[in-house]
């Protein structure tokens, strides 16, 4: 019987002399779902994966991958996962047809299977042709889409996927993604990816978790986050007539950190008393070394207050050109996560019965949406 | 077993398909044939008739030079080209990992030896002149079959020891060749005296046989996915 619960951890601690690696990881991911764990280099994401692979015994807490336990029965769950680690792993001395075979023969394929499946997957691939070049031989892209292809060979029913586009560049990443995602959607598989590509997250991935310094940060859809962890955008562009030609003499551009100009630190100080309000910077567009086009960012906090901002910037005779409400990133929600030094990250439950995923540090998994953390609460005074 | 054979299955596959693949193979194998084929057994042809010490270079040095060079390459070269971890994420058990791979370096060292021993044995018969084929003495047939076979299995089971706390297949190669050489040295300059007699031999293979029993033991003790991922 399928498991609803593709993978559950509770406390899930690992140090390493003393060092925490990750610590006190509660997920609840559900089968099907495609789970994206984002963070910075060196967070934890690739230790979960070798905990939850049974190749590291954790130090605390307990681990379950589709109801086996990691401590205890690691070799069930390894012959149920497939796996693209941090490096592909590739035999690179041998063909890419003989890489899938001896991983089809350790899977105990059946020799008609076995056939079936290699040419299905090369194919997917589009790499049947060259199926007896040595893999060594293979472009960076090529070798990772292969790699993909050994990590379902013998079909399993979840994947881990550590960076899988990582290194590759930015045409080579898109396309693997596409392919990635019409190959584990097709199949129904539960996928479990690393990543700190956050375009690749938010399009791939059903949930997310945030991790940083061994601590999960918050886990929710890609726009349960953006809801929780940042708030819209207005970026109002402003000049234009008279104050075109006072921008136009604006100040010369300095590695993109200039001081606002006249104009638009006028119109900061004019947004400055609107409720609901937080003007963020002024950003400027350099033609020729000169400012010539001003534009002022704003995040909302109460999203009905953009008529508020017109008419404050209308009552300061701020020249306005364009008004353009923009939706937060997951960059955004992760650079908010992750961006704050010096304090320990706090934990966050985003939770909802219908997406499948929930995270906490201290309770069990809920089911209705809550997002309460400390960079909120930093967000809510603002 | 099947998990077992699959393993040494992709091992010769590999170094089949190494560098060179078959003809840099069939070009060390030739490299050896000649050296300590031809122009060794030329230079000593009188012991391959009656046992003598400095076989101790055929039985002892010989398989230890070919096996820490195979087993450095199964082991520290699976962590060198980053392929360990994912083998190690399959289903396969630590055990047999290990004893598909040190089944695969063993056939390879016993038939580089098979080969060299065979060409020793034309030499020999050619430089001798006699019109009856000259076999070797059962004590040399003994000391180049079983008790090289025994030593290509230590040497195995030390070169993984070896190969778990290096990081590269060449350092892990140097260490277990020099080790091999130092031992072999001795014996070989006659600074320690071994008796030829079946009874020393006996009891010589007994006492690596058992080593070999107590090393594969701690081998696969030691060689354990946990302490494997760094």
């Amino acid at each position: 019987m399928p498991h609803l619960d593709a993978i559950i951890t509770t406390d899930l601690t690992k140090c390493f002399q003393d060092v925490p690696a990750l610590g006190n990881l509660n997920l609840r991911i559900k089968a099907g779902t495609v789970f994206g764990f984002l963070g910075p280099n060196g967070a934890g994401k690739t230790t979960t994966i070798r905990l939850l692979l049974g190749l590291l015994q954790p130090s605390a807490g307990s681990a379950e991958v589709m109801g086996w336990s990691v401590a205890h029965d690691a070799r069930h769950i390894r012959e149920r996962v497939g796996v693209l680690l941090e490096h592909h792993g590739l035999y690179e001395r041998l063909s890419a047809y003989d890489n899938l075979a001896y991983f089809a023969d350790i899977y105990h394929l059946e020799a008609s299977v076995k056939e079936q499946r290699i040419k299905e997957l090369l194919g997917s691939i589009r790499c049947w042709e060259r199926r007896h070049e040595k893999a060594g031989s293979w472009s960076k892209g090529m070798k990772q889409k292969l790699a993909i292809a050994r990590a379902l060979i013998h079909d399993p029913e979840l994947v881990f996927l550590d960076e899988p586009t990582s290194g590759l560049d930015p045409a080579a990443a898109h396309q693997l993604r596409d392919e990635l995602v019409e190959l584990v959607k097709q199949a129904g598989k539960t996928i479990f990816i690393t990543t700190h590509n956050l375009e690749e997250a938010e399009k791939v991935c059903d949930q997310v978790g945030v991790i940083d310094r061994g601590q999960l940060l918050a886990t929710g859809s890609p726009s349960e986050l953006r809801g929780s962890f940042s708030r819209p955008k207005v970026i109002i562009t402003i000049g234009g007539g008279a104050g075109a030609a006072e921008v136009a003499d604006g100040p010369e551009v300095a590695g993109g950190a200039e001081k606002p100009s006249p104009l638009a630190a006028k119109a900061l100080a004019a947004l400055k008393h609107v409720s609901g309000v937080q003007p963020v910077a002024q950003q400027s567009v350099a033609t020729r070394g000169l400012v010539a086009e001003n534009r002022i960012s704003v995040e909302l906090s109460d999203p009905d207050s953009v008529p508020a901002i017109i008419r404050a910037l209308v009552a300061a005779e701020i020249p306005i050109q364009e008004v353009h409400k923009v939706k937060a990133s997951l960059e955004d929600v992760f650079l908010s996560l992750t961006q704050e030094e010096g304090s320990p990250p706090s934990h966050t439950t985003v939770t909802n019965a219908d997406t499948g995923t929930a995270a906490d540090t201290g309770t069990a998994a809920g089911t209705s949406t809550a997002a309460t953390t400390a960079a909120q609460q930093k967000g809510g005074s603002q | 077993m099947r998990d077992i054979m699959i393993v040494f299955r992709k091992e010769m596959k590999e170094w089949l398909h190494a560098k060179g693949g078959l003809a840099s193979i069939v070009f060390n194998l030739l490299i050896y044939m000649g050296m300590f084929g031809v122009v060794l057994p030329l230079a000593q042809v009188e012991i391959w008739k009656v046992p003598n010490q400095l076989l101790v270079f055929y039985f002892f040095f010989l398989p230890s030079l070919i096996a820490s060079t195979t087993t450095a390459d199964a082991f520290a070269g699976e962590r060198e080209r980053k392929t360990l971890e994912t083998l190690l994420s399959t289903r396969l058990s630590d055990r047999a990992i290990f004893l598909g791979k040190l089944a695969a370096v063993s056939v390879y060292t016993a038939t580089m030896l098979f080969a060299i021993d065979l060409t020793v044995l034309t030499v020999v018969n050619i430089a001798d002149g006699s019109p009856h084929f000259f076999m070797f003495p059962g004590e040399t047939l003994f000391m180049l079959g079983p008790l090289a076979w025994i030593v290509t299995l230590f040497v195995a089971n030390l070169g993984l020891f070896i190969s778990l706390k290096v990081q590269s297949a060449r350092i892990a190669q140097q260490i277990g060749s020099f080790g091999s050489l130092l031992i072999s040295l001795p014996v070989l300059f006659g600074v320690v005296e071994l008796s030829m007699s079946w009874k020393n031999l006996l009891m010589v293979g007994t006492v690596l046989l058992v080593a070999v029993a107590v090393s594969t033991a701690a081998s696969i003790a030691l060689f354990q996915r946990q302490k494997l991922i760094q």
